[in-house]
């Protein structure tokens, strides 16, 4: 597979984006590129994953206890302070500003200025413009499927609301490297369950055209298992079902998007599956 | 509510099902459903209407699938005055809010709530709310447009431009302008003079939708998963959710264990260690979703009471039964939890 240098993560909640991004994240930096992980959710979720005790995410990217890459928790707030502070050069007024309820109630009710301000925060090396953040790959657990879409759509609508101007031109300018297929790039989360392919296609149609030399799907937890040798009805039974929706999924998935990978379900803890080398992905 | 992707939709409408069977008058709100689901008892999800389902028992419960952008300028268009309608439509901020919002989005599911509790035609109102981190913004949006609408924080009480002449207000407008250009401030000011006509209807919704969660009259229900690594997620939504004041009156574990699973053995396996790794992976999540009950009635102080489960099942929703088959199982869960 061959990896760009900013990754969003996204798909229906509970497909595994957190684990695999780790996974992923891990596995880059296992080849010795310089590797971030932003989470764009309030909370973090990677403390919780990885058993860390006494770790707190911040927005400055930190190196995650025995493992090789950074982690940020890039929120819509912090994103815009810094990005105020480097426009007008002096990120305390910003901050001060900011502490005023005024501007927050401002910024809360003017749409889409928060995702706007974290697309611009990722983006920004590659559009070579304002405080970015640098590093061979920048990886997003992004939000689920249908946030995911209002988080993509953010530059679009906000260069609709004003048709001259510096937010505009920003607008503009996030919107288009985001189509960058040198650059960037969309990994749809999938599970071999009839519900979640039937979600992917509805993903797929909304997003599919506008994004069809950057997009792949990653089908999680697939069950390698050629041969069942247990004797015990309960578990044939169980497992069998399993394999047959795995099989069965498996070419649907196949169908609606050639360009298409599956994760492996981990049965280790996830600390052992991290400690182990090679590609996270197979093609499907 | 509950952790993403854990059945939320399916438990719902399952709920509106089993209760209907039982001669209730009950409507169900939807947020977003999947097609399969929808398509499969008959319903229309692209409609922003009601629908009847019809069941076979000759029962029948109401759905109403919430279309939030289409629900919202209901909302307005029936609370404002026409002028200020007309000049509300014509905000382009206002056309990209109205559909892309979460807020409003939120607002959306609020106001028909409030609407359907208020008709007093059903004894069971079921809803759907959105998913993980998200229900805690829903829950707390009702609040939170209150204090905008009241707070001095908001520029609505008064005009935009002598809002923005007050001290610190020209202070935020000189990194205001440069930043985002002098069209979208004004377009701001545009936004905000029209909807101050709502702010009475907008606060009288969010108090509406308070005070339905009176202890005998609504329930809160969280579903999760048997897995253990969301537990922190689980405390998380628990917590924020009694901090906005409300409570989680009852805990389901959704797919909780698997019959056959649960009462197999490992004959046979001990030859190949990847099918071995499997089955000592399935068998040790089930034995965690039971340390996880525990924990959830330990940490998050829960009584056993309020906990009930549902088994997973093999079967697909492929027919209209598959899912009154799982509409019973729910029902049975509710009941019988100790068993």
């Amino acid at each position: 597979m061959d990896y760009k240098g900013l990754i969003f993560i996204s798909g229906k909640g509970g497909t595994g984006k957190t684990t695999f991004s780790l996974a992923l994240a891990n596995h880059l930096a296992q080849t010795g590129k310089s590797v971030l992980l932003c989470e764009l959710s309030e909370r973090s979720a990677v403390p919780a994953y990885l058993g860390l005790h006494g770790y707190t995410p911040t927005y400055q990217p930190q190196r995650l206890p025995d493992l090789d890459f950074d982690h940020s928790l890039v929120q819509g707030m912090d994103c815009l302070i810094e990005y105020i502070g480097s426009v007008i050069r002096a990120e305390g007024f910003a901050r001060k500003l900011f502490e005023g309820s005024i501007i927050e109630s401002l910024v809360k009710v003017a749409p889409g200025l928060n995702d706007l301000a974290i697309l611009g925060k990722l983006t920004s090396h590659i559009r070579g413009h304002g405080p970015g953040f640098h590093y061979d790959h920048i990886l997003v657990d992004a939000p689920s499927t249908g946030n995911f879409y209002s988080l993509l759509d953010a530059p679009r609508r906000l260069g609709r609301s004003v048709t001259r101007g510096p937010l505009t031109t920003q607008s503009r300018g996030i919107e288009s490297s985001l189509q960058n297929s040198a650059e960037v790039q969309f990994l749809f989360m999938t599970l071999f369950e009839e519900f979640s392919s039937d979600e992917l296609e509805d993903t797929l149609g909304q997003l599919g055209e506008q994004f069809r030399d950057q997009m792949q799907v990653v089908a999680n937890r697939y069950i390698e298992l050629s041969q069942v040798h247990g004797t015990d009805p309960g578990w044939r039974s169980f497992i069998e079902s399993a394999l047959e929706k795995v099989h069965s999924q498996r070419a649907r998935v196949k169908d609606l998007w050639e360009d298409s990978f599956y994760f492996p379900l981990i049965t280790d803890s996830l600390h052992d599956y991290l400690g182990q080398q090679g590609d996270v992905l197979r093609k499907l | 509510m509950g952790t993403g992707g854990v059945g939320k939709t399916s438990l719902s409408l399952a709920t509106a099902i089993e209760a209907a069977q039982r001669g209730k008058r009950v409507a169900a709100l939807t947020v977003d459903p999947s097609k399969r689901l929808t398509s499969l008892l008959g319903l229309d999800a692209d409609l922003h209407s009601w629908e009847t389902l019809q069941l076979s028992d000759g029962n029948s419960l109401d759905i109403y699938h919430i279309n939030p952008s289409e629900l919202f300028q209901e909302f307005v268009k029936s609370h404002l005055k026409s002028d200020l309608y007309e000049k509300l439509l014509n905000s382009r901020i206002y056309q990209q809010i109205s559909t892309g919002l979460r807020e409003t989005h939120n607002f959306a599911s609020i106001y028909k709530m409030v609407q359907v509790c208020q008709q007093d035609r059903y004894d069971f109102v079921v809803l759907d709310t959105p998913p993980c981190h998200q229900v805690v913004d829903f829950f707390a949006s009702p609040t939170r447009l209150q204090s905008f609408f009241q707070g001095n924080a908001a520029p609505v009480d008064d005009s935009w431009l002598s809002w923005l002449q007050k001290g610190s207000a020209r202070m935020a407008e000189g990194v205001l302008r440069p930043l985002v250009g002098a069209d979208f401030v004004d377009e701001m000011g545009h936004f905000f003079s029209a909807i101050t006509g709502l702010s009475q209807d907008v606060q009288a919704t969010s108090k509406n939708f308070i005070e339905l969660f009176q202890p005998d009259d609504a329930q809160i229900v969280a579903v999760f998963p048997p897995a253990p690594d969301k537990l922190e997620e689980l405390s998380f939504l628990v917590n924020e959710i009694s901090r906005l004041g409300y409570k989680v009156d009852q805990f389901v574990m959704n797919r909780a264990f698997n019959q056959a699973l649960a009462q197999s053995t490992a004959t046979g396996i001990l030859q190949d260690s990847t099918e071995l790794a499997l089955y000592n992976y399935f068998l040790g999540r089930m034995k965690k979703s039971k340390e996880m009950l525990n924990k959830v009635e330990q940490e998050l102080h829960v009584d056993k009471a309020q906990f009930s489960y549902i088994p997973d099942i093999e079967q697909r929703f492929e027919t209209v039964d598959d899912v009154l088959t799982f509409a019973r199982r729910v029902g049975e869960s509710w009941t019988n939890y100790d068993s």
